[in-house]
């Protein structure tokens, strides 16, 4: 039996079964995907925020018009870093700007001007995305019909995310809608005009902090060619073309794997969950891809070429961060990303905790992390405290409010949501992931404070 | 004066909603937590802004919303909440800061916490229950903005704690939504003049808490539940930011009888004139020679640096107290404020920025209530030179090929300018620096400078 | 004149040597006749030549709180742009920091950084070292300029051999500039000293001694005449405008002493027809010299103010036989701001201006405030000789106060005294007079030029926004 009682937990039976230290001889799964007991300080977010913020917002050039109060797109501009090369993307923020009146009297109408009002404003952008909030949604706005006759009158496509905040227990029920959503009215409706053998999706790359701008020229170099990432720095037709490839390449398999299951199912298009982070996943990654296509001379061509240019850089981080103990929190898939990667440079891992993984995610945990490790699932700040007070870990690499908590508690953090100074995937990310924790723990501050880290 | 945006569609909004300044203010309370009754996202992303702006840990609790709430209505949520947070963290004060959704839905606030306070007493004991005040703050997202979730908030808390008791002597100050450095200058000027402050919604050591292990539950320092209480019983209060406290200055001069100021935000040699003047008129305390001297050295660096921004065009944006206060600041400084926009929607914000720039023979366009949108294609109308606002102000800055100078909430690209005042005499004196340093960061050759 | 000099809250009265310096314009002319040439360094006090003019030239009385600097100073004032020789101080490594900013720009400036072992044992050798590496770090250039600050000139040592060694090692010029900080009573000191290093070393090296020029050979376009300027060094653009304005009416800029001329340049300025002095101070020493030494007559102009602009141009037009072009110049140019002109006159019109200058300025800045309808009630030089206190005299209305080395003291009694709207001068002096609450108008100006017709606006505008800053109506 492997399942733990942190001290504040004690006297909240519904916080039983989320925490477990791992042990492969009988490995337990947490209970996970449930939803948060009030009145907790959880780190979680809103389904609106899995499918604006996460899997809809990347797009680069569609408008992002959310249909509520003026906080829930004020939240949502430019806050997370899926950066594109489209200038009309993450520097307008569009809203209805609901008000006491629009929820009295239906906010259908003031949506539809706006919808018209914003395209006339910016004809460059291809398609309109409009967002449902908590308020609009209880009221009972009709978003589809809308959007219906919107689309009519600009010409363009208008799609109705009908995801409020309320819905589902976190993030990853938005994540969900806007998967479905988009393969139910997005793709399939343009085909591609010059089809090759060779033809890939990246799924699941959200392009944060630059991510997707290093493993596309890997990919490219191996003669591949990618249509579209779902959905980073994605322009909406390329979206529309998906189903023309010949393997999707899942990376953010909780975000994500929806939609490659739906499009294998319909298309007839396998698909592949890869690791692109760290030397030996993302090496594998490319190998397995390059097998399918048969490309595989070129795959180790383009790995002996990385490894050549990042290994001596690389060694010296090795060396300094080996035997540092960390702790990781994330979303969800990430945990499982990087525990092979913090082994790689040499670290070993204490604890890890995502905030809405789903079974699958805590199987892969298992699988990959070594024994004695304490995961967390969901777990709030009080939760955290506790954790980080009691195996006080050289370096915590989580989110940005769990950050400036680890920070006052005198362990060294690092920005593991939108990074430090990525981007960290593929064999250049590696570099700056190394590089981002080294500074973190070698910062002379922590000389400073007392009964803190020092261990640089 | 170009009228607001005529259009449906909010394009870059200045302004967040309500139940962020009503976190704001209850985070400046001593051993407080705001419980937020809504989705997790009302709660996520408000600490993801105090996080960023502060860079500080935030704790805020959610009720966490499902859709079993939105079909029964938020009362499991809220008591089974309440009583989790009492046991887990057994806060002083909890303020319940209401969303779009619960009152969407019409939760009946006052009554769940009635039924939460009785629970607590079944479950935890009456003594644990004595320890906590719970405040219902009513925010809806859909009216108003931050601003007004602040001074709702100043409202709430005030006649749910202020009681009457012995004079205590002291001096109420409502902040309003301004920064830790700024709340500290205000009590060295009140302090200088040897009055006692009372700051209601205390930030100052809250959201600038050091680093010193262990780490406390509660960050050190915020005005106590005592203090809310107490505050009845002080001379008077002066609400820095008329829209943002005021409602707060407001009730306690109808309840308790206490004299009122309602701002203006002491930043500029002005205002701050007229906030000296305000405490003097309240407690009698003079203004010491300290004082004065501050007010000298403030004059003495605007003569030195006159060059620099006299007849400087610059457009300003962000929170209405904090906005109206700076245009006065720009044109003491002999810059010409071309535009001028409030976020927030203010019945008097347009007429007071109007009276200020009359005084100075400038008329810039002002706007209340629209969005950076708009606020942009006039600054590029207008050619300003300089952009003064929060940091959404940043793209357009970068655009038009203008520095932005960093003032108001939020602040996230640039360090420590939350523990910088704006405010008194030194803090215009800072805030003069900021801009004239950024004007010269920017486009000023180096070799004019040597002289 | 006696004045009694305390401020009011401190000081004792004026010190009696100061008395003469002070000079209030009354009714009466000046005695006319020939300006005299005084005496380089002023190292001895001289008479007043007469006593409607203060007096001028003499040593800065010890201990008092002095505005004016030291000849090193100075020569680095005159010298500092020419930009293809090595500027290297010979001395402690202080005056050549100090040395590498002129007039709010930097320049390159080597230093020997004379330490105490070398004060001992000699420093010809650290000097030697020093410029063969120093033209090693610049090989392209045509020489350089040794300037002897306090410490060596104190020792004593013979440097010309240390130059001339240098000389054979490099193929190169290497001059001294001997302008040790006492060798004079001010910067003036400095700046006739770097006239003389010019006239001897560089200006028309390679002709001919005693050549007589006969015409504008090889410089200038055909069918253009061609001037040098002297004692202009384009402060913000201040010669592109004189430039501009010259080329319109056909002539050609051969050197502006000494913005714009290398050394490589000079040797052909004697070639140029007229010189046009305008900064006397730096300037006029060195024309005079021109003339005497290659028979190149000189005009003494001033671009500041419209007034004094055309009426320099109309000089130089008939100097030159161009009268038409410049009377085509003066149409074309003066229009543009006329209304504004007349609108900032409008707005200063009767105020009071205080100006306190280094030397020339006095006489060729005063009428462009007069213009802009100000008043000047005291005008003050820092190291003015007498045809600048004359020039500046001529021009003043009766009243003016005419003041000399004005020291800390007196300039904040005068400010006191006269509570004039507007005070202008340089950067010590700015400061005082803003703490004093009195706008100021700083010199070399550090936005755009003031000379030319574009210039006078420029002046305007920046002395309404010296006015205009609300920061005055704060006050308590």
């Amino acid at each position: 039996m492997s399942f733990v009682t942190l001290k504040v937990d004690e006297g909240i039976a519904e916080r039983g079964q989320h925490t477990y230290i791992t042990d492969s001889t009988s490995p337990v799964l947490p209970v996970c995907n449930v939803r948060t007991i009030p009145g907790d300080m959880t780190e979680r977010g809103c389904a609106f925020a899995g499918c604006r913020g996460v899997v809809g917002g990347p797009v680069k050039d569609v408008i992002h018009l959310v249909h509520g109060p003026i906080g829930c797109s004020f939240y949502t501009w430019g806050s997370r870093r899926n950066l594109s090369d489209n200038p009309l993307h993450r520097r307008y923020c569009w809203s209805t700007d609901t008000q006491e009146k629009d929820i009295v009297f239906g906010g259908e109408k003031k949506l539809c001007q706006a919808i018209l009002e914003s395209a006339a404003l910016f004809p460059e952008a291809n398609a309109v995305f409009v967002y449902a909030t908590c308020p609009t949604a209880l009221i009972g706005d009709d978003l589809d019909a809308v959007a219906k006759r919107a689309s009519r009158a600009i010409v363009k496509p208008v799609h109705a995310f009908n995801a409020p905040g309320f819905c589902g227990v976190s993030q990853s029920k938005g994540h969900h809608i806007a998967n479905t959503y988009i393969f139910e009215h997005i793709v399939g409706t343009r085909e591609l005009e010059d089809p090759t053998p060779y033809d890939v999706n990246l799924i699941g790359e959200y392009n944060i902090d630059g991510d997707l701008w290093v493993l596309k020229p890997l990919l490219e170099d191996m003669g591949l060619r990618i249509i579209t990432a779902f959905t980073g720095n994605a322009d909406y037709d390329s979206l529309c073309k998906m189903h023309c490839a010949k393997l999707n390449i899942v990376h953010c398999q909780r975000s994500a794997t929806y939609i490659a299951d739906l499009v294998r199912d319909k298309y007839h298009i396998p698909y592949l969950p890869v690791t692109m982070f760290g030397i030996e996943e993302t090496s594998n990654s490319l190998r397995e891809v390059a097998a399918f296509f048969g490309l595989q001379e070129r795959a180790e061509a383009v790995i002996t070429r990385e490894l050549a240019r990042i290994e001596p850089e690389l060694n010296f981080y090795r060396e300094k961060l080996s035997d540092k103990r960390a702790m990781v929190y994330v979303g969800a898939p990430r945990v499982w990303h990087w525990i092979p990667v913090l082994y790689e440079l040499g670290m070993e891992v204490v604890a890890g905790a995502t905030t809405f993984g789903h079974e699958d995610d805590y199987q892969k945990i298992n699988r990959r992390a070594h024994d004695g490790v304490l995961i967390i699932d969901n777990p709030n700040e009080l939760e955290l405290e506790e954790v980080i007070a009691e195996y006080r870990p050289d370096i915590f690499l989580t989110g940005l409010k769990e950050k400036y908590l680890s920070m006052k508690m005198g362990v060294p953090s690092i920005n593991s949501h939108s990074y430090e100074d990525g981007p960290y995937a593929g064999f250049t990310g590696l570099l700056n992931f190394a590089r981002d924790i080294y500074k973190a723990i070698y910062s002379p501050v922590w000389k400073f404070v007392e009964g803190g880290s020092d261990r640089g | 004066m170009a009228e607001p945006a005529q259009r449906a569609v909010v394009i870059n909004p200045a302004k967040i909603c309500q139940p962020i300044g009503a976190m704001y203010a209850t985070l400046g309370i001593n051993q407080a937590v705001p419980l937020v009754q809504g989705s997790q996202g009302c709660s996520t992303y408000v600490r993801y802004q105090f996080n960023r702006h502060f860079r500080e840990p935030v704790n805020i609790a959610v009720t966490s919303f499902h859709e079993d709430a939105a079909v029964f209505g938020g009362r499991k949520n809220l008591i089974e909440g309440l009583y989790n947070l009492v046991l887990r963290y057994r806060p002083r004060v909890i303020g319940v800061v209401t969303t779009c959704s619960s009152e969407t839905i019409g939760d009946d606030i006052e009554t769940f916490v009635k039924e939460a306070r009785k629970e607590i007493g079944r479950g935890l004991g009456e003594d644990i229950l004595a320890q906590v005040s719970i405040v219902p703050i009513h925010t809806p997202s859909y009216a108003g903005s931050h601003v007004k979730g602040y001074d709702t908030a100043s409202k709430a808390y005030l006649e749910y704690l202020a009681a009457p008791g012995q004079p205590n002597g002291r001096l109420n100050i409502i902040p309003g939504i301004i920064n830790p450095g700024d709340i500290e200058e205000i009590k060295h000027l009140v302090r200088e003049m040897g009055v006692d402050p009372l700051v209601i919604f205390d930030i100052s050591d809250t959201l600038n808490a050091p680093m010193r292990l262990p780490k406390p539950l509660y960050p050190e320092g915020g005005t106590t539940a005592e203090e809310l209480k107490d505050c009845a019983n002080s001379q008077g209060t002066v609400a820095l930011c008329r829209h943002a406290g005021g409602s707060g200055a407001q009730y306690l001069l109808r309840k308790f009888n206490l004299p009122a100021v309602l701002g203006p935000l002491p930043v500029g040699v002005a205002n701050t004139d007229t906030f000296l003047e305000n405490v003097q008129k309240i407690t009698g305390a003079v203004i010491p020679p300290s004082v004065e001297r501050e007010r000298g050295i403030l004059l003495d660096h605007m003569a030195d640096t006159s060059q620099y921004t006299v007849m400087r065009r610059a457009a300003i944006f962000g929170d209405p107290d904090i906005v109206s206060a700076v245009t006065r600041v720009v044109c003491e400084l002999g810059m010409e404020p071309v535009v001028v926009l409030s976020g927030t929607a203010s019945k008097d914000f347009t007429a007071e920025v109007a009276g200020v720039t009359a005084e100075y023979g400038v008329t810039p366009d002002i706007l209340s209530g629209s969005d950076l949108f708009a606020f942009e294609q006039l600054a590029r109308e207008r050619k300003a030179e300089v952009i003064l606002g929060h940091s959404k102000g940043v793209d357009m800055a970068k655009d038009m090929r203008v520095p932005l100078v960093r003032v108001g909430f939020p602040v996230y690209d640039r360090v420590g300018l939350f523990r910088r005042p704006i405010v008194g005499y030194r803090g215009t004196l800072e805030l003069m620096d900021r801009i004239i340093n950024s004007i010269l960061d920017f486009a000023y050759p180096e070799d004019k400078l040597h002289q | 004149m006696v004045l009694d000099t305390r401020p009011s809250h401190a000081g004792a009265g004026m010190h009696p040597a100061r008395e003469a310096h002070f000079c209030r314009k009354g009714q009466a002319t000046l005695a006319a006749g020939p300006v005299p040439r005084e005496a380089r360094c002023g190292l001895f006090a001289e008479p007043p030549v007469s006593p409607e003019l203060p007096a001028h030239n003499r040593p800065t009385l010890p201990g008092m709180v002095s505005q004016r600097s030291c000849p090193y100073y100075g020569a680095r004032w005159a010298l500092a742009p020419i930009p293809d020789l090595i500027h290297l101080v010979h001395g402690p490594v202080g005056c050549a920091f100090y040395g590498q900013t002129v007039r709010s720009q930097e320049y390159q400036l080597f230093s020997t950084d004379l330490a105490e072992k070398e004060v001992i044992f000699g420093t010809g050798e650290k000097l030697y070292r020093c410029l063969l590496e120093a033209f090693a770090v610049r090989p392209g250039a045509r020489g350089a300029l040794v300037y002897v600050t306090c410490t060596p000139g104190f020792l004593g040592e013979d440097l010309e051999a240390t130059c001339r060694r240098a000389e054979k090692a490099t193929g190169k010029r290497v001059v001294l500039v001997e302008c040790p900080g006492f060798c004079g009573s001010s910067q003036a000191a400095g700046h006739d000293i770097a006239a003389e290093v010019l006239l001897t070393h560089f200006i028309g090296a390679g002709l001919f001694e005693g050549v007589r020029r006969t015409a504008a050979d090889g410089v200038g376009h055909s069918g253009e005449s061609a001037v040098n300027l002297v004692g202009e060094f384009n402060v913000r653009g201040d010669l592109d405008v004189i430039r501009s304005l010259l080329a319109q009416a056909g002539i050609t800029v051969v050197c502006a002493f000494n913005a714009d001329a290398p050394a490589g340049r000079m040797a052909t300025a004697p070639l140029a027809d007229l010189n046009l002095v305008h900064c006397r101070r730096t300037g006029l020493a060195l024309a005079q010299g021109m003339q005497a030494k290659f028979d190149q007559p000189y005009l003494q102009v001033s671009f500041y103010g419209p007034g004094n602009v055309t009426a320099s141009l109309r000089e130089i037009g008939a100097a030159l036989g161009r009268e038409r072009e410049v009377e085509a110049v003066i149409a074309a140019e003066t229009p543009a701001g006329e209304k504004f002109w007349r609108q900032a006159r409008r707005r200063l019109e009767g105020g009071r201006a205080l100006l306190f200058f280094g030397g020339s300025r006095l006489g060729s800045m005063v009428g462009a405030f007069q213009e802009l309808g100000l008043e000047v009630v005291v005008a003050g030089s820092q190291f003015g000789r007498r045809d600048d206190y004359t020039w500046a005299w001529e021009q003043v209305a009766p009243g003016t106060l005419l003041v000399d080395d004005a020291n800390e003291g007196e300039i904040e009694f005068l400010l006191e005294r006269y509570r004039p709207h507007l005070a202008v001068g340089g950067t010590k002096e700015r400061y005082l007079c803003l703490k004093s609450g009195v706008p100021f108008l700083v010199f070399p100006q550090e936005g755009s030029p003031y000379a030319g017709y574009r210039g006078f606006t420029n002046l305007a505008r920046d002395i309404i926004k010296a006015l205009a800053a609300p920061v005055w109506r704060l006050i308590r």
